[in-house]
């Protein structure tokens, strides 16, 4: 049919581009680099012309910094612990999101090297979401040892001491405390399910998002992939709004009890 | 171990990648940190203590306003009660220097009638006696015409005083 165009499915791996010694530079570390310069360059332009009286310009950069605070201080309850993670959720809101809005500008996706596409979301490379995704839990139980000790942080998996204090008590406590101590291992799993799940969520989405794009393009050239694009846009700024959130509540959870404990604010 | 990064491998994880991606992960981070959320923190807490220095002089400045208005509102009402003590102590004494004045009047008037009369009774004497003196010198003269004699000066006194004592 002549509304059909033979649109090539992409691969679950980013494509290479080039190699620099045994590094292989791939199109979603092209386009990742490309973000991070153009991010370097905005915000060096944008920061020198910080005024008291802001700038239409200025207004939108401090309407979004307010935005991203809000969100992170509904997590974490707290806004001066909201103002210590802006740094790191502001990160991955901005990053995140450009990244999985970019490649819906037209004819990004065209311009190809040695017939492989030349740009390709961070987000649809699994090396990016599950990086950041195992360094956010990594932080957050780093964090939780700096803030209980080794000992206690490990005693929280581990619960012998549960063990031993329930059978002193008796032998049915003891059996609960067994109960107790399987939950503290399963506790290690669910840490782990954490990056998985972290990574995976995203990744997931972005690449489904092109596979579907691919698969509607082949089929319906015209107007369906117009809405599908336009409802990545939305799928796009809300699953970066999701890693991030999700983030700060993984490092809120882990440090929270330090909190409640110490009476001070949350370590960034 | 291994199956774990087998298995992560065949979705395509490979750690070079990795680590190129938290490396470019973490620039973007300091980047921002130092050039976007840094100084945007420092002007929006900048701007939100100028804004709540404002409010709060104008709260300050509301309060003075209203301080001094009390005080002068208070030294006004000071003031008319000063006035009120000062017209009345006038009214007093400008009744009281009426009061005196109209007394002081009535004396004056009444001691100018009182010489006015006196004056009057002497002037009435005065022209009593005249009227006598003329009155016996009318008579003096028709009695030299009735007896056709001359009274010399000493006769004559006599005469007018007999006739003058006989008239009084």
């Amino acid at each position: 049919m002549f509304f059909q165009v033979d649109a090539a499915q992409p691969t679950v791996q980013p494509e290479a581009i080039f190699s620099i010694g045994s590094l292989t530079v791939t199109n979603a570390m092209m386009l990742g680099a490309c973000i991070t310069i153009s991010v370097l360059v905005f915000f060096f332009v944008a920061s020198r012309r910080l005024k008291l009286k802001p700038t239409s310009s200025q207004s939108f950069l401090e309407m979004m910094v307010e935005a991203f605070l809000g969100l992170i201080e509904q997590i974490t309850g707290n806004r001066k612990a909201a103002e210590q993670l802006l740094p790191l959720i502001g990160t991955i809101f901005l990053f995140f999101g450009i990244s999985n809005l970019i490649t819906l500008i037209p004819g990004l996706a065209s311009i190809t090297y040695n017939e492989v596409p030349l740009f390709r979301s961070p987000t649809n490379d699994f090396n990016m979401t599950f990086t950041i995704a195992l360094g956010i839990v990594l932080l957050s139980q780093v964090m939780s040892i700096k803030s209980f000790g080794l000992f206690a942080h490990l005693g929280k998996y581990v619960k012998i001491k549960e063990v031993v204090a329930g059978f002193r008590q008796g032998f049915g406590k003891g059996l609960i405390s067994i109960i107790d101590f399987a939950i503290g291992l399963l506790d290690v799993v669910s840490e782990l399910a954490k990056v998985l799940s972290l990574s995976l969520r995203l990744f997931g989405n972005m690449y489904a998002g092109e596979v579907l794009a691919a698969v509607l393009l082949g089929a319906f050239a015209f107007a369906v992939p117009t809405v599908w694009l336009a409802m990545n846009v939305l799928v796009g700024v809300l699953q970066a709004m999701v890693f991030g959130a999700l983030s700060a509540a993984y490092y809120t959870q882990a440090v929270k009890q330090m909190e409640e404990v110490t009476g001070e604010a949350l370590p960034v | 171990m291994q199956f774990i990064l087998d298995t992560l491998g065949k979705i395509g994880f490979e750690w070079q990648m990795a680590l190129f991606n938290l490396i470019n992960f973490l620039i973007l981070f300091w980047i921002l940190k130092r050039y976007a959320f840094g100084p945007v923190m420092k002007v929006l807490k900048q701007r939100h203590k100028e804004v709540s220095d404002s409010v709060e002089n104008i709260q300050k400045a509301k309060t003075e306003l209203q301080m001094s208005q009390q005080k002068s509102q208070q030294l006004i009402d000071e003031a008319k009660v000063e006035a009120n003590g000062v017209v009345e102590a006038a009214h007093e004494h400008a009744k009281k220097l009426s009061g005196t004045m109209k007394e002081k009047a009535k004396e004056e008037i009444e001691l100018l009638i009182s010489q006015a009369k006196k004056n009057i009774d002497i002037d009435k004497e005065e022209m009593r006696e005249d009227l006598r003196k003329e009155t016996a010198q009318l008579v003096v003269a028709a009695v030299e015409k009735v007896i056709g004699e001359k009274f010399d000066k000493k006769k004559d006194e006599a005469f007018i005083s007999k006739m003058v004592s006989s008239i009084k």
